[in-house]
């Protein structure tokens, strides 16, 4: 501006006044255009998550979401009258409508026409219909007739009345595209024509397909997810019938060969020479492996069946683990370890079944057996933990377990780093601390381990719940015993419990 | 309510979501007009129309053509229940 005129307008005020107001005007009605602009996108945005909040509702069936996000678009908006969603249909080589906005203007058409808009089908052959363009086009396509759209089902007049019913003026139709494959289409049909539309509106109208392609491609997704799941599940449980009669099969005949190989290594066929005797001795330290390893097989698939069942009585596990410990003795002496126990002040009564308890013993133990050197020690105790359980403790003096490996140790076909160390005392199956957390869970009780690291000695514990009702009494007289295969049973009434996978 | 105390409590709320308490202080401004929006109480003393006209012109003359689209939109579905010629040509 130039300075003179600028001094000779400050000095005539009522000019100056007048050129203010002039500016505030435009200052406010530049700021209400953008307050309006804001309403509207928080009104999108608005629209955008409620949208949203359908798509991540439990609601998997496509048609049920296409519906509600439909309606629920021209619900909240007041310039689109209406919207209808189209998938293909491969084997009928056509466009089936999968949703249509319900408002009362197409409910009003149908009366009119005495014919129903919902539910057409457009063949993807009809290569005058606008949709079938969008989608060979891949192209968003507009029109301002819905002849277009509708041909060739609703003739021209029909068309225009309807157009006329919901008051549109405009239609979009989108091709709906996900990972680069058109999947379907959608026709937005406005009320005003496209260049009256100010650009946050044209936004939405541009996001909403995506929007439904995502929504259909989500349900689409979870319905294969859902039929794959329950595939998998039969050949599943193919598998564990599959495992459980195979080891059935097999644990007959190695059972036999175990015997003969037995028979031969005592001499029952005629003295031995030395390589004999080490090729045998090899054989039924291996077929006792196999044996083992069905065995173990045969447990997880009835765990994972939920064909094991358990059966609790009152058994004192101070004794179990005595008892335990003092067979595993020899084996400990054989290998030079000190194998000791600490018994708990007085006696505790769990509700267990003590032969399978006895096998998590045996595991445990025997895996620190395995995995401590020689002139090593490993000590049980049993104590309560001062909160109905009793605690059971195997700690050695072992090479210890790395913190990854004790991520691990509790699965099944687990053979952590250290294995491989001490291979003269016999590998393992790999399954023998997976069944021993099965058996133990299925007792309610807890298995862990802890270790501080590599060549610093485990701690394997568990818990196993108190028997409360059990009279301390009694205990001493009925606790149970395990050196025979059946477990002592105090109380055969109470409730066999099952794997609660059943 | 009638059509005419819907259409102003209508267009007062649409430029609310705009302005903010300004709409209900500019209603209030039109003589002739009181509003409890809270209680959903419009009165309207004298010529209906031409005090509805007297709103809409209120926010135009602050606001411009903008507020008159706002008050369009707003109203679109109440006036079909009048007859056209009661309604102010302004927001037909």
């Amino acid at each position: 501006m130039d300075p003179f005129q600028k001094s000779s307008q400050l000095q005539n005020p009522q000019n100056d006044t007048s050129q203010i107001q002039e500016e505030l005007t435009h200052v406010n009605r530049e700021m209400y255009k953008k307050n309006l602009e804001l309403a509207e996108k928080n009104k999108i945005l608005s629209l955008l998550r409620m949208i949203d909040k359908i798509i991540l509702s439990t609601v998997t069936d496509i048609q049920q979401v296409a519906q509600q996000v439909v309606n629920k678009v021209v619900d909240e908006t007041d310039f689109i009258k209406a919207l209808t969603t189209f998938m293909i249909d491969k084997n009928s080589n056509s466009l089936l409508q999968l949703a249509m906005s319900q408002t009362k203007e197409i409910r009003q058409s149908e009366l009119e026409l005495n014919r129903a808009i919902r539910g057409i089908k457009i063949r993807l052959d009809d290569e005058n219909n606008i949709v079938v363009k969008a989608v060979s086009q891949k192209k968003m396509l507009l029109t301002h007739s819905l002849t277009d759209v509708f041909t060739p089902h609703f003739t021209k007049e029909e068309s225009f009345r309807i157009q006329q019913i919901i008051q549109s003026d405009t239609s979009y139709v989108y091709p709906l595209i996900i990972r680069g494959d058109v999947i379907g289409a959608m026709v937005i049909s406005v009320a005003e024509i496209e260049k009256s539309l100010p650009y946050y509106k044209i936004d939405l109208i541009d996001r909403i397909p995506g929007v439904i392609a995502i929504s259909i491609d989500n349900a689409l997704l979870y319905q294969s997810i859902q039929k794959a799941n329950e595939r998998l599940k039969e050949i599943d449980m193919l598998k564990d019938e599959f495992v459980s009669l195979a080891s059935h099969e097999l644990r007959t005949p190695m059972t036999v060969i175990k015997s003969y190989v037995w028979m031969l290594l005592n001499g029952k066929m005629g003295e031995l020479n030395q390589n004999q005797k080490i090729y045998l001795e090899r054989t039924f330290s291996s077929t006792e492996g196999l044996i083992k390893l069905v065995n173990d097989m045969l447990n997880i698939s009835r765990i994972e069946s939920g064909r094991l069942t358990i059966d609790p009585v009152p058994t004192d596990i101070g004794k179990l683990v005595y008892e335990v410990v003092t067979e595993m003795q020899t084996e400990a002496v054989e290998v030079g370890i000190h194998l000791s126990y600490t018994q708990p002040n007085s006696p505790l009564i769990v509700k267990s079944d003590a032969g399978r308890i006895k096998e998590v013993l045996i595991n445990l133990i025997g895996n620190s057996l395995k995995f401590t050197p020689k002139d090593g020690s490993i000590i049980a105790t049993v104590d309560s933990d001062r909160q109905g359980f009793v605690l059971v403790k195997i700690k050695d003096t072992g090479r210890g377990i790395s913190e990854i490996d004790m991520l691990k140790l509790f699965k099944k076909f687990n053979m952590v780093g250290n294995s491989h160390l001490t291979k003269e005392r016999g590998q393992g199956t790999g399954l023998g601390l997976y069944l021993s957390k099965s058996l133990i869970e299925l007792h309610g009780g807890k298995i862990w381990v802890e270790s501080e690291g590599q060549n610093k000695g485990s701690t394997f514990s568990f818990t196993l719940p108190i028997d409360h009702n059990f009279p301390k009494d009694f205990a001493e007289a009925t606790s149970a015993t395990v050196s025979s295969d059946e477990n002592s049973k105090i109380n055969t009434d109470l409730p066999r419990v099952s794997n609660p996978r059943e | 309510m009638d059509v005419y105390g819907k259409v102003v409590e209508r267009i007062i709320i649409e430029q609310e979501k705009i302005i903010g308490p300004i709409a209900l202080e500019q209603a209030k401004k039109v003589p002739g007009l009181s509003v409890d929006l809270q209680k959903h109480e419009v009165k309207i003393e004298g010529d209906q129309k031409e005090i509805l006209q007297k709103l809409v012109e209120q926010y135009q003359h602050l606001f411009g053509q903008a507020s008159v689209e706002v008050c369009k939109d707003a109203v679109r579905d109440i006036i079909k229940q009048a007859p056209s010629d009661k309604i102010p040509s302004l927001i037909l």
